[in-house]
Order: C-alpha cells, then structure tokens, then sequence
C-alpha cells in the first residue's frame, strides 16, 4: 500500500513542507482572503489538469488547452454579451465545442496515426489564431454580468466558505478519479497507455478510448474555459490563457504521472496542482520577484523528478 | 590437457529478492575452452545467475574467481573487460544501424573527431571471418534474418575478446535450419578455445553442443552431468527431479468443424491460398519452417491483417476479417507469439492482465473489484500461476507463468476457438506440462483448438493432426498415425 502510493505521499510531504515554511515566513498565507483565492486557482487549473492527466494516462499530450481557453472564452463572451444569448445555450455550446474539437484530436491520434504532440500543437497555434480572427483581436469582456450573474459567480463566488471554482474541481475530481480508477474504461485507458498493441490483441477498443480521452480532455477544458473567462472578465484573444498547457502538464508530471502513459492517479494530479499553484502563491507572499515566477516551478518539477528517481532507486 | 585449465569458478552465490531466495548457495564451475550446457525450469535461477554475470545484479554473498583471480564486485563493464559476453534473449540490436556500427557500438574507430568507417568495416569483416559469416559489414541491420542478427550479436561479443560467451536461449525465435547454423558455430567457437555457458530449454540442443551440463532447481544446484552420464533422461531428471513420461494424451474425439478457413490468401503469399478446418474438440497443429506462413495466417483469423482475399466462419457465422473485436465477440481467440510484447502488459498486475478482455463483459461502466478479483484468482489456481499475491506485475514471473496469464485470460472468457502461436516458446518443462494439461482439457470442452508450434515434438504429442505449412501454403496434412518428425521435415522442406 505505502509502496503503491509512494509518489503521492511524498508530494504530499513536499507540499506540507512548504506550507509549514510559508506560514512562517508569512502568516497571511492562511487567512481566509488568501485561501478562498488560492483555491479558485487551484480549481481552475485543477479542472484544466485533470482534462490533460486523462490524455497523459493513454501516452498522449494535449498542448492545445491554453489556447482553446482563450477561445472558448471569446466564443462566450461574444454569445453571451453581443449576441446576448440565453446562458442554458451559450455553456452547454462551449462544453460540447471543447469535447467536438477534443474528439478531433482523438480522432486525428488514433484513426490517421498522427503523434499527439505535433495534433495538439497545431491545436495551440491553430485555437490562438481563430480566438484572436473572430474577436478582431480585441478583448472581450462580460461588463457587469447583467443577465448572468449567477453564471458568474461559479469563477467568483463561494459556498459554504469554499470557493465555487474549487467545487466544482472536487466534483470533476470525484468523477475522473472514478472514471480511471474504478471504470472498467478506465482499465482501458491506463492497458492502452502502458502498451496499446497488447491491449488491441486482449480486444480493448484502442481506438475508441483515446479518442474518448481526448474528448474527455475537451470538456474539461471547456469548464475550466468558462471559469477562466468569468475570472479575468475580460478576455485578450492573443494573451489569454498562454502557458496554461504547461501548468497543466507540469501538475500532471509533478503528480507522478509518466509522459510514456499508462501511469499516474488523481490524487497525484491534485497534489501537483496544488503544490503548483501554493508555489505562485509563495512567490508573491515571500516577495519574490515576480519574473522568477517559471523558474520556481521549473525548479520544484525538477527537485521532484530528481527525489522520484532516487526513492525508486532504493526501492529496487 | 589444457581444457582442464579454470576458466571461472563461482561459489556460493546467493541472491534474494525480497524475501524469495533466487539463487541459494550456487557453484558454478567453467574451464577454458569448454562448452557447458546450463539447465533449469523457468524460476530456477538461470537468468539470476547470469545477470550476476555479467555484472547486472550484485549476489547478496558468494565469490567469483576469474582466472585465478578473486573478483570483486562486477559491474557490465568490469564483466565485459573481463571477457565475459552474454548474448540475451531479447536481442538489443539496433535496427537502422549497419552491422559493423552495432559490433562497435560505443566504441567507434575515429580519426580525429570523425568516425573511421574504413577501419569500422575492416575491423568488422575480421571478426565476422572468424564466424564465417557470410554477411556485409554495412548491411543494415534490420536487412538480416533472427538468426544472422544472433550471429552478429556473437560476432559483437567475440570483438571484445570474450574468453566466456553466455549465451541464453539463443535458438528460442530461430528456424530448425538457422539453429543448425548457430550450434556449429558454437563448435566453432570452443574449436577457437573460447568457453561457452550455454542456456537452453532445448535437451536435444544441449546434447549435442555441450560437453558437461549444470543444473538448477528453485535457486541450487541440482547435479552435474558429464560424458556418458549426459542422457535425455538423466537430464530431464536432474531439472525436475522426477522422471516424466512422453506425454502422448489418448485420442480426442473430434466432432463437427468449428473454425473454417476458405481460400485465404495473406500479404504476404498472395498468390496462395490456404484452406483448412477445425473441428469442435480437436487440437489441430500447423508447423513449418519459421517464415512458411503459419503466423500471417493466425493473424488474419484474428482479425490483426486483413487477408487479400477469402473467408473464415466460426460455427457457420462469418468472421469479420481485419476486425479483431469482432473475432474476439464470436469467441474467437488468440495468445500470441510475441508474449512479452502483446501476449500480455508486462507492467500490469496478474489481475489486470487476466481480467483485461473481460471487464466490460459484466456490462457496467464500473468495475466489480470482487468479481474481478474472484475471476483472476480461478484462473491462477486453474492455471497454477506461481505467484505471491495476483497484485504482482506480469514482468516479476517467470516465462512459463506469464504465457499461462496471457493463456488464462481468454479462460475467462467463453471461447469457440482457441488459435495459440508458439505456446510454449521459452517455457519451462514443468510450466509446458501444465499448458498442455489445459489445452486438453479445453479441447475435451468441445473447443476448437489451433496450435501453431515450430517444436516438433510438442507436435507430435499434442495434436490430432497436422498441416504442415512451406512458403505459404499447406504442404500436406498428416493425422494421427502419420506423424512422425521425418514426415513432417519431408513436408516442411
């Protein structure tokens, strides 16, 4: 059992580490204020992660997630303030553009055999493209919400002291840590990961189910685009959502998650997310200067890399 | 004499993994220019012993003396500088490299900065001479055949001067003709005073290269063999400490055809077409030289290549050709040659594996965790899988235990038709018993079974009758009371 989840116990002792030293070295760390923000970045970036740990699981790799943010945020804006669309078409539209252009991905990777790097890179510098064409690239923004508000308060708002954002993330979890873990699609996924030949040979649908992760990866970049979108209020189509790809993967590696596939768990992709964003959240309490901002979390990835591949070497 | 001179003298290695014993107080004995056969059931300790070595694995005690010389703790590299070679199972050989570039991988002739291609081949050509070996030194390769690539991993292991080539299961994945080849270069080799510890499953081979053999059973020795002392028997005898008769099951029944295969005609042999049957309870083999055509054909069965033309019908109903969900829904099965590779998931638990193409059959989205666990643990204790607990990773058993997992897995499942390519392919005497017990009792269940085995004898026990495949086509079909190993060399021929 400790052996099972040696990886999430030890990002787990990493991330109680630096919580104890941020306490210290600042108190503000655990006021409310500072906790209701960290856990909305945590559950935006959480949702986003737990879409790109599904595609990781099966070997792939979804580098189109930041850019589709920036999108599917435009689209929103756009429907829901210029075209003044009801909201109950507008979010349910976006979700299902998000898992459309997931499942074109998929289809892309399995069917025609193209490597999921170079499908969803084109996907990043496709996405960006069309977000900054359909706004003339001009921000687009949601003003004071007249007609939404409710909608607005899933990025903003609160319940029962948590904020919505981080709800929903736990909800997104609870149902992917059931679909990996406890799905017989799940068994799939990680049999497809870990060699796909031999899963086609014991009859798994290989294609099916990486194309399903793909689109699983889409939805969740839709939800998370909806959060984001309401977060800033106001979207730039040619800066929105830069980088996130790379705070997705970089939670879904700091997890324990192998960029060959076939490994990984929820739970290491929460506590990578966590740990992620506690390290924005130390550079700006601790006074750090803000353009140190990557090194930081470069430094970390690395540092856990390094203790991972040293704990597996006394293990062995 | 100079033969008698010690080569190598281990004593009293001792390896454990966690808390099994893999080699317990083991001796190991080798003198110059000597060829000693190495036996053992998979699990034995062989493969430990070896990869102590080579410089793999550290024993936990145990000294090793190498020419007179205590040695310490070996590494691959010190093993190498040594002399000692080992030629493995799997081949590492580079594919798109040439084959002087794979013997001198590493160590490259340069001039300055730049590789010295001249010398590389030159080099090369020399030690392939010493093998008579008649390939190019710039063929690619991926170009060569299984057995030239073992030769050039031979030709690899002589260009650092090894005084000890170990060579393990070098004849597993070769045709009886390119084994032929590879034993008289093993000859080859002691005539040059070169020693060779030879592993093998193989008695015959054994028999007839090896001048002593060394046993081992669970983890020790288990007798050494010399001269006149070297029979089949006693050899069976020293590995499994019973003696097993020739397992020759009595009759089946076999009643209407099951699996039918009209006018199929593979990519690779368009031109022939291949027809045969199969009967409900019968276990019909297909052999032939390794490239005859017997593989192509199970793969099309499966649904793994589409055929370029013709059909297969399971109990009448037609396979979707090139669809292998579908083959597998019409109970239609195959255990691959391949084992490692798509047999089963190495890095998946017994459990996973056993349970992979029947998780969804229960129909819900959600996994029944007691119902899978209860379905692994019937075909553990049905299949005798030897193994601590069912959460262990396929990679951690031995050969003969993973083939019965990519076996038990299609157990668990209701099957019409059972195609198995080189069941028993690297696997042990004892595990091979346990197969083979299995395969009758499926066939006795009114299966249709399909066994695809370039080892004659398995042939000759096992089947009810026989296709004898060559260059793509059936050559000839041989019942029960025509078998014999001459007729089926006339036919593979």
């Amino acid at each position: 059992m400790l052996n099972r989840y040696r990886k999430e116990l030890l990002l787990l002792a990493v991330l109680v580490v630096v919580c104890i030293f941020l306490t210290i070295r600042n108190p503000q760390f655990l006021s409310p204020t500072n906790l209701q923000n960290i856990t909305r970045q945590i559950g935006m970036y959480g949702i986003l992660s737990i879409g790109v740990a599904v595609v990781v699981v099966t070997g792939g790799i979804d580098l189109s997630v930041g850019s589709m943010c920036a999108l599917l945020g435009v689209l929103m804006a756009m429907g829901l303030v210029e075209k003044k669309m009801p909201p109950a078409i507008v979010i349910p539209g976006i979700l299902a553009i998000g898992g459309a252009l997931g499942w074109l991905h998929g289809i892309l990777v399995s069917r025609l055999k193209l490597q999921p790097f170079i499908v969803t890179l084109c996907g990043l510098l496709l996405y960006r493209g069309a977000a900054r064409f359909v706004a003339s690239d001009e921000s687009k923004g949601f003003g004071d919400s007249a007609g939404f508000e409710p909608l607005k308060q899933l990025a903003t708002g609160s319940i029962a002291g948590m904020s919505t954002a981080f709800v929903l993330f736990l909800i997104v979890t609870v149902l992917v840590g059931v679909l990996l873990h406890k799905s017989v699609l799940g068994r799939h996924l990680y049999a497809v990961g870990k060699n796909s030949e031999a899963a086609r040979y014991a009859g798994v649908n290989v294609l099916r189910v990486e194309t399903i992760a793909y689109v699983i990866a889409g939805v969740c970049t839709g939800v998370a685009a909806i959060l984001f979108a309401f977060y800033t209020n106001s979207i730039a189509p040619s800066s929105h959502g830069s980088y996130y790809e790379l705070y997705g993967v970089a939670a879904v590696v700091l997890g324990g998650f192998s960029l060959r596939g076939g490994e990984g768990t929820v739970i290491g992709v929460v506590l990578g997310v966590i740990l992620l964003q506690v390290l924005q959240n130390l550079v700006n309490l601790l006074g750090v200067p803000s353009s140190l901002n990557f090194a930081v979390m470069g430094f970390v990835i690395l540092i856990g890399a390094l203790l991972e591949k040293a704990f597996q070497k006394k293990a062995a | 004499m100079a033969e008698s001179k010690s080569l190598l003298s281990a004593s009293n290695l001792t390896k454990s993994y966690g808390g099994v014993r893999a080699l317990d107080t083991v001796s190991l004995e080798l003198n110059t220019g000597e060829t000693v056969g190495l036996l053992g059931a998979n699990g034995a300790g062989k493969s430990t012993l070896i990869k102590i070595l080579c410089g793999l694995v550290t024993p936990d005690s145990g000294s090793i003396i190498f020419e007179g010389r205590q040695v310490g703790p070996l590494s691959p590299k010190v093993s190498e500088q040594l002399g000692i070679s080992v030629i493995h199972q799997e081949r590492h050989a580079l594919e798109n490299l040439t084959v002087a570039e794979n013997i001198y991988l590493g160590r490259e002739p340069k001039i300055g900065p730049f590789l010295d291609n001249r010398s590389l081949n030159a080099n090369t050509q020399v030690v392939l001479d010493r093998l008579r070996l008649d390939v190019s030194p710039s063929t690619p390769v991926q170009d060569l055949s299984n057995a030239q690539r073992q030769m050039v991993e031979i030709a690899r292991a002589l260009s650092f001067n090894a005084k000890l080539v170990i060579m393990d299961e070098p004849t597993s994945s070769l045709s009886e003709t390119e084994a032929e080849r590879l034993l008289t270069i093993v000859d080859e080799l002691r005539a040059q005073g070169v020693t060779v510890l030879y592993v093998s499953h193989r008695i015959d081979e054994i028999l007839r290269i090896a001048t002593r053999t060394v046993s081992l059973t669970d983890g020790k020795n288990s007798g050494n063999l010399a001269g006149g002392e070297m029979t089949r028997e006693n050899i069976i005898q020293s590995i499994i400490g019973r003696t097993e008769a020739a397992r020759r099951s009595e009759s089946r029944v076999a009643g209407e055809a099951r699996l039918v295969v009209s006018n199929v005609r593979t990519t690779k042999y368009p031109d022939i077409p291949v027809s045969f049957e199969v009967r409900r309870g019968e276990v019909l083999g297909i052999t032939g030289l390794v490239g005859s055509g017997r593989s192509e054909v199970a793969r099309v069965i499966f649904g793994i290549d589409r055929p370029v033309g013709g059909e297969v019908t399971i109990d009448g109903e037609p396979l979707s050709l090139g669809d292998t969900l579908n083959t597998i829904k019409k109970g239609v099965f195959l255990v691959p040659e391949d084992r490692r590779n798509l047999g089963v998931i190495l890095d998946f638990s017994i459990e996973r594996n056993i349970t992979l193409p029947s998780v969804k059959d229960a129909g819900g989205p959600i996994v029944s965790e007691a119902g899978s666990r209860t379905m692994a643990a019937t075909q553990i204790k049905n299949l005798s899988i030897k193994c601590a607990t069912m959460d262990q990773p396929v990679s951690s058993l031995s050969g003969g235990n993973q083939q019965k997992v990519a076996l038990g897995k299609w157990l668990a499942k209701d099957a019409r038709c059972l195609v198995l390519d080189e069941p028993t392919c690297g696997v042990d005497i004892g595990a091979r018993g346990e197969i083979y017990d299995q395969i009758d009792a499926l066939a006795k269940q009114g299966l249709a079974v399909l066994m695809i085995s370039s080892d004659t004898d398995e042939v000759l026990t096992q089947c009810d009758r026989v296709l004898v495949f060559s260059r793509g086509g059936v050559a000839g079909e041989l019942s029960r009371d025509q078998l014999s190993k001459d007729a089926i060399m006339r036919l593979a021929i």
